[in-house]
Parts: structure tokens; sequence; C-alpha cells
């Protein structure tokens, strides 16, 4: 076997058997549901020893837990367990839009698990959802002249996300930047972590075209798929999808593979609220917990 | 690291075996064992607890993640279960099987 086929070979397997790990660990957990949470919230006084149980049931791969390391896994594993369980009784057992009550209850359990501001509503503006059905969306061009070839910084990058493909036009807020040469860390990040949001079905969009326009533009978003507890803080980077898609929001490449949500006929459902964060302080990409 | 209460029952020798023939390195060998066991305990605690009604249930993770008791554990799921080894059995042979065609492939 050559070092490539060899590297090919265990690099399939390992995909192949790391989305079955995955995928039984969301069914367990939705399965069982009520008593591993149960079990979670009376073992979280043993800490240390309750760590050999719970650590079965998550045993990340490739990560050799030497017992330094037990506590922090152990601790990561419980607050996603919480995440999960505790947005459950929040949400309809059969998806549809959700209640003002409801919306409130949610951000206000995303605001006390995350430590930030949480908000449906800014200024009296709001989507026309806040839980929704998630596609995939394309790269966007980050400067005039940006291609598939300019558009990574690594080749494991490139690697992972180019087969999603730019998009042909510029986004709703035209490019990040003006040149290659302007373009920053921040608007790299922006495209990077964006989701396009029908902000054209909010309400009272249309007699209020460019407040609304400037409310949206870049407006800083928590996005998690609660059947997972994954999370990522985005931007607002782009307008749709059409109503007639059935979709409601849309995920940049990097956004969809975090949140673990897939297009067609096995797209799934996440949670999208404002952050409110005026002086932008909050990182984008991927959050566990603050 | 892989001594679970249901661990007797089987064994994964024939991936070792497997392993031995073919031209993978420590790492990639342990990570692909990490994973054949991730899957294996999932499934094994999926058909427990679908055996067990809730307050058996929250019994059994106790006994499991509280006490982090194996053997209990095993008892627990015996005493519980009406033929508890064969069911599990029937649950991880599929799952071995399948891992060494992938070795072959």
């Amino acid at each position: 076997m050559s070092p490539r086929s060899k590297k090919t070979f265990h690099k399939r397997i390992y995909k192949k058997w790391l989305s079955l790990h995955k995928r039984k660990q969301e069914e367990l957990l939705t399965k069982h549901k009520a008593a591993l949470k149960h079990i979670a919230d009376n073992s979280k006084q043993y800490a240390i020893g309750a760590v050999g149980g719970l650590m079965l049931l998550t045993a990340p791969p490739n990560l050799q837990i030497e017992s330094g390391q037990i506590e922090k896994h152990y601790e990561k594993f419980h607050r996603h367990l919480y995440l999960v369980a505790d947005l459950e009784p929040l949400l309809p057992e059969n998806f549809r839009d959700l209640t003002s009550d409801e919306k409130n209850s949610i951000a206000k359990k995303l605001s006390d698990f995350y430590k930030l501001d949480i908000e449906y509503e800014i200024d009296s503006k709001t989507l026309n959802k806040v839980y929704g059905y998630i596609g995939a969306e394309q790269h966007l061009m980050r400067f005039p002249g940006d291609t598939e070839a300019t558009h990574f910084q690594t080749s494991e990058e490139a690697e992972k996300f180019m087969s999603s493909g730019l998009a042909p036009g510029r986004g709703a807020w035209g490019y990040f930047a003006n040149s290659k040469d302007s373009l920053t860390q921040k608007d790299i990040d922006r495209e990077k972590y964006y989701i396009a949001v029908q902000t054209f079905l909010a309400p009272e969009y249309n007699s209020r075209v460019a407040e609304y326009r400037d409310f949206f533009k870049y407006r800083k978003m928590l996005v998690v798929n609660p059947h997972n507890g994954k999370a990522v803080v985005v931007v607002i980077g782009d307008a749709g999808p059409a109503q007639w898609t059935g979709k409601h929001l849309g995920g940049s490449p990097e956004v969809m593979r975090h949140l673990e949500r897939f297009d067609g006929s096995i797209r799934g459902p996440v949670l999208y609220f404002f952050i409110d964060d005026p002086e932008d302080k909050v990182p984008l990409g991927p959050i566990e917990t603050n | 690291m892989y001594n679970k209460f249901y661990s007797h029952i089987f064994s994964v020798e024939p991936v070792h075996e497997k392993f031995a023939s073919l031209e993978l390195n420590e790492s990639e060998k342990s990570e692909l064992l990490e994973l054949l066991h991730s899957n294996i305990h999932y499934a094994v605690i999926d058909v427990v607890l679908s055996e067990l009604d809730e307050d058996r249930k929250k019994e059994f993770l106790h006994i499991l993640v509280v006490k982090g008791d194996n053997d209990a554990a095993w008892g627990f799921v015996e005493t519980n279960i009406t033929d508890a080894k064969n069911k599990l059995l029937n649950s991880i042979n599929p799952i071995v099987e399948e891992f060494l065609k992938d070795l072959e492939e």
C-alpha cells in the first residue's frame, strides 16, 4: 500500500465511523433524553466520580483521555447535555413558528447558558422567524476577483470547504472588502461564519427598507442546533433563501459543518437569535460556553 | 481503557489480528479502535435503556455513572433484561463485522 493510499484508506474508514458515532450519539441523547438528563442533574455533585460513566457515553474519538483532561471533557459533555435537554421542553414537538413567550424563554435560556445578551428582538426589530430550517449556502466573494483559488487560507480549509463552491454573485451587502489588500481578519471571519436570513420577510421591512438594511447588515447572531447543542456565532451576511425553497435561512459551509446540519431531505431546524453586542466583543465562530 | 460492564461477553481480537496485517501506524489504529468501541458502546447503552422503564433506566445509569461499578451494572442488566447477553451480542456483532469488512476493503 502506498503512503497516499494508506492515508486515504485510514481517512475513509475514520470518516465513516466518526459519522456513525455522531449519529448514534445524537440518537441516544434524543431517545433516552429524560433518563440521561436526570442522571446529569443528579450526578453533578460527584464530578470526577461520575466521569467514568458519562465519558462512556461520549467517548470523543481520537482523543486520548488523560486523567487531567477528564474533568474538562466531562464538564463539556455535561453542559452540552444540559443545553439539549433544557431546550427540548421549550420547543414544539412538531415544527411551527414560536410564540413570543417561547421566544422569550429560549432567549433567556441561551443568555444564561452562554452568558451573552441573546435577544429575538432589538429596537423593536425582529426577523420573520427565530426557529427555522437551515439550508446550505455557498462561499461568498469577499473582494472583487476573489476566486476559489484565492479564497482559502490553508490547504486543509480548501480540502474541507472548496467543494461547496463560490456563489457567482455578491452577497446582499456587496463585497466584504474593496480589494484583496484591504481584506481584514474581520472580513474573513464574517464571510466564513455568515448566515443568509429572510430579511425581506421581516415585519415592516418593506416600509423601512434603508433602516432595516442597516440594522441587519452584519448583525451578530447565535445559531444553535437544538438536537446536538452545537452553536456558532455568525453575522447576517446575505439575504435569502427564497420562500419557495421551504428553507428559512442558509448557512455558510463552515457554519453548516459545525452545526452538523445538512441540506436536502435530511435538513433540520436551528434556532437563530440576535446577540446584542454593541461593543463587538463576541468573536465569530463556534462557541461552547462562557 | 475499554473496560466496560459488558466487555467480558465479546472480543475484538479479530480486529487486532486484522490491524496486524495493515500498514497503519499505532495512532491510526488507536483512533479506529476507539471509534469502534464508542459505536459499540452507544449500541449497548441503547439496547439496555430500551429494555428498561424510566425508573429502571435511571437506576441503571446511577449504577453506571455515579457508582461507576461495572460488576453491579452487569448484574443489574442480567437481572432486569431477559436474555440480556444475546440481546447485546445481537447489537455488538454486526458492528464488529461491519468494521472488519471495512478493513478488508
